[in-house]
């Protein structure tokens, strides 16, 4: 078990290194000189150069690739922006609980659809209820977020007004003068949730009824069947404790993907998260504001799919990690 | 009174294709502490026989009618609360493949336990534990005190068999319904699940119904034998008569068909052609298109189960006349004498 985390940790290091290398490499390809941006319009040839001595984009790529490493391993510091000599660090510290609420609190609104959609339809197929869910199914999948979340903005924020349009409100400390706490929190982001959660609401209702029609149709079931138990027994002890268990394991791996799909909710409702952050850090060529989520997005993940594969070793006897 | 007593049961599928009639119309009986063999090829509806008794199938898309008489109940037409009191605990099942039968994710001792709670709500967690230790070494898993709370799949597949036989037998039922229990098993741990089978049946005293397709496991464990083809019973004897007077074409060519020892042959005999389509059934004796004898009656009635002369309890469901039946056994089984000698 330790040796195998371990081993697990090693490859985290190499993929690591794999990932901000291509981002690198991305970032100089692209046809444009960071230094002339940053410096602005009215910048004279000699302040141009001084902005590059000063970022060290005058150095080659692998000497700044160098840097960088070496920055976050001694100094655990992702650098300061190119944009406005923020920290980064401290960009990724206020902008990483952000999508973290709109991420976790996504997955569990989708999970709380899902599941009891999922298995509804499982246990009645072809019913009224099964062909509704996959209706929505279907247009969960082929709609697009930001397409969703127009929507919803427009229907529920403007024309009912139920809900706030845009904005975040910080769960526990709040800067003066701005919205806060528990209550405010979840209802501005009540939008955003809806609008995340759709379409992997969708992809798991599709999921857990196919596992679900599959699991029950296992031999397994037929014995508990034929020892007599009965039919919530027979549903929650043999056909769901199996039929749960792929689910667990997708969840790991797309709370990732789901981090991509944030900064379309994120640029609709103006929340000021990971994803937002990004789009304005790719307008201004802001490398070191990218490689900070790059790394951050890069850990977690790495995380996650550790927790996943830890987690299913405990809740299927037949794995064991070695 | 028998223990069990179906009477022209019939299961119909409903398809895309249309009705199949996977069993049509069959009748028989299981006595007290006796053993019934129910022969056929794949898809003859032995099974599907089986699971309508157990109330097994899908209720969607099925159709049952007949009567099986289980101790005074009926168990086609009783509602599925009571069906299910009497299911496992009365009357249990072993099933085909012990593979992928057990829950992976639950412990052996777990699921032994859960059978034996299901029925008896005064019995303690420790005591159902202790009857599924004591039914664990009935059936000759070793270590059984260490190897209750294993898994599954940290058992062999003949371990498994042996585990769901502890499972059917731990409330002590009366009927045991064993389908294929030795089909997906190695010949070796065939013979020791075969013959565990037969000592736990002399110890528990229950009844068996063995549905095989395998002419050896009849001889072996049967009292009476069931032949069926396409859905119906073809022939029905006591085990020696099936194998010393058989009165049926297609039991004729079961036995044929079996590998000799004394004979070496490039290919062994087969039945020719394929079993009939249960959605359409073939006119007349449903044997009739794979039949070596068959005659022009036969393509157009289909016979009743008749007793064969002196001797009321072996039926069969033939056109054929006495003599020629006579003549074609005396030289199938001089073919069999000939290895047995």
């Amino acid at each position: 078990m330790i040796r195998y985390i371990i081993r697990r940790l090693l490859w985290a290091v190499v993929l690591f290194f794999a990932v901000t290398i291509v981002t690198y490499i991305i970032f100089f390809v692209v046809p444009t000189d960071p230094a002339f941006e940053l410096c602005g319009k009215s910048c004279a040839p000699d302040d141009i150069k001084r902005v590059k001595h000063y970022w060290h984009l005058d150095r080659p790529v692998p000497v700044q690739y160098g840097y960088f490493v070496k920055r976050l391993v001694v100094n655990q510091s992702l650098g300061r922006s190119f944009a406005n000599r923020q920290d980064v660090n401290q960009i990724i510290a206020q902008a990483a609980p952000v999508t973290a609420s709109l991420v976790l609190g996504g997955a569990i609104l989708w999970m709380l659809i899902a599941i009891p959609l999922g298995i509804l339809s499982a246990l009645r197929p072809r019913s009224l209820l099964d062909r509704t869910s996959m209706t929505f199914v279907l247009i969960g999948i082929s709609a697009h977020p930001v397409w969703i979340g127009l929507i919803f903005a427009f229907l529920f924020g403007f024309k009912l007004g139920w809900f706030p349009i845009t904005g975040y409100c910080d769960v526990f400390y709040p800067p003066s003068g701005t919205c806060g706490g528990p209550v405010q929190w979840m209802y501005h982001l009540v939008l955003p949730w809806a609008t995340f959660a759709i379409l992997f609401a969708a992809l798991y209702v599709r999921m857990i009824r196919a596992n679900v029609i599959e699991t029950m149709n296992e031999d397994y079931v037929r014995t508990a069947r034929a020892k007599g138990a009965p039919e919530h027994t027979v549903l929650r002890s043999h056909i769901l404790r199996n039929a749960m268990l792929p689910v667990v394991t997708m969840l790991g791996m797309d709370i990732g993907v789901a981090l991509g799909g944030a900064i379309f909710t994120e640029s609709v409702y103006a929340l000021p998260g990971l994803g937002k952050r990004t789009l304005q850090a790719l307008e201004t060529f802001d490398l070191p504001t990218i490689m900070g989520v790059v790394v951050f997005v890069t850990i977690v993940i790495i995380a996650f799919n550790l927790i996943v594969d830890l987690l299913y070793a405990w809740i299927d006897p037949r794995i064991r990690l070695a | 009174m028998a223990l069990l007593e179906v009477k022209d049961l019939k299961t119909y599928f409903k398809t895309d294709d249309g009705i199949v009639k996977a069993v049509d119309g069959v009748t028989f009986s299981v006595e007290k502490g006796q053993t019934l063999g129910i022969v056929g090829e794949s898809g003859c509806g032995k099974s599907v026989t089986c699971l309508t008794i157990m109330g097994l199938n899908a209720k969607r898309n099925t159709i049952t009618s007949g009567e099986a008489v289980f101790k005074g109940n009926y168990l086609i037409t009783m509602a599925p609360r009571q069906l299910r009191d009497i299911r496992g605990n009365e009357i249990s099942m072993i099933f085909q493949d012990p593979m992928t039968s057990l829950n992976p994710v639950h412990t052996i001792g777990r699921q032994l336990v859960e059978a034996v709670l299901i029925h008896h709500d005064d019995v303690t967690k420790s005591q159902a534990k202790a009857r599924a230790l004591e039914l664990l070494k009935a059936v000759g898993i070793p270590r059984a005190e260490r190897r209750v709370d294993d898994y599954p799949h940290q058992f062999s597949g003949g371990m498994r068999q042996r585990v769901m036989i502890a499972m059917a037998l731990i409330n002590n039922p009366d009927l045991l319904i064993a389908d294929e229990p030795t089909t997906a098993l190695d010949v070796t741990t065939q013979a020791q699940i075969l013959s565990l089978m037969n000592k736990l049946q002399q110890d528990f005293g229950s009844a068996i119904i063995m549905i095989t397709h395998d002419l050896g496991v009849v001889a072996e464990t049967a009292d009476d034998v069931v032949v069926m083809y396409a859905a119906r019973i073809q022939e029905e004897a006591e085990v020696g008569g099936v194998f010393t007077r058989p009165q049926h074409p297609y039991t004729w060519g079961l036995l044929g068909s079996l590998p000799r020892l004394d004979q070496n042959v490039e290919r062994l005999v087969q039945i020719p052609g394929q079993p009939p389509s249960l959605l359409f059934p073939p006119r007349g004796c449903r044997f009739n298109p794979r039949c070596p004898y068959v005659m022009n009656i036969c393509k157009e009635v289909e016979p009743e189960l008749e007793p064969a002369p002196g001797n009321e309890e072996h039926r069969s469901r033939c056109h054929l006349g006495q003599d020629v039946r006579e003549r074609e056994v005396s030289k199938l089984l001089s073919g069999m004498m000939a290895e047995a000698l």
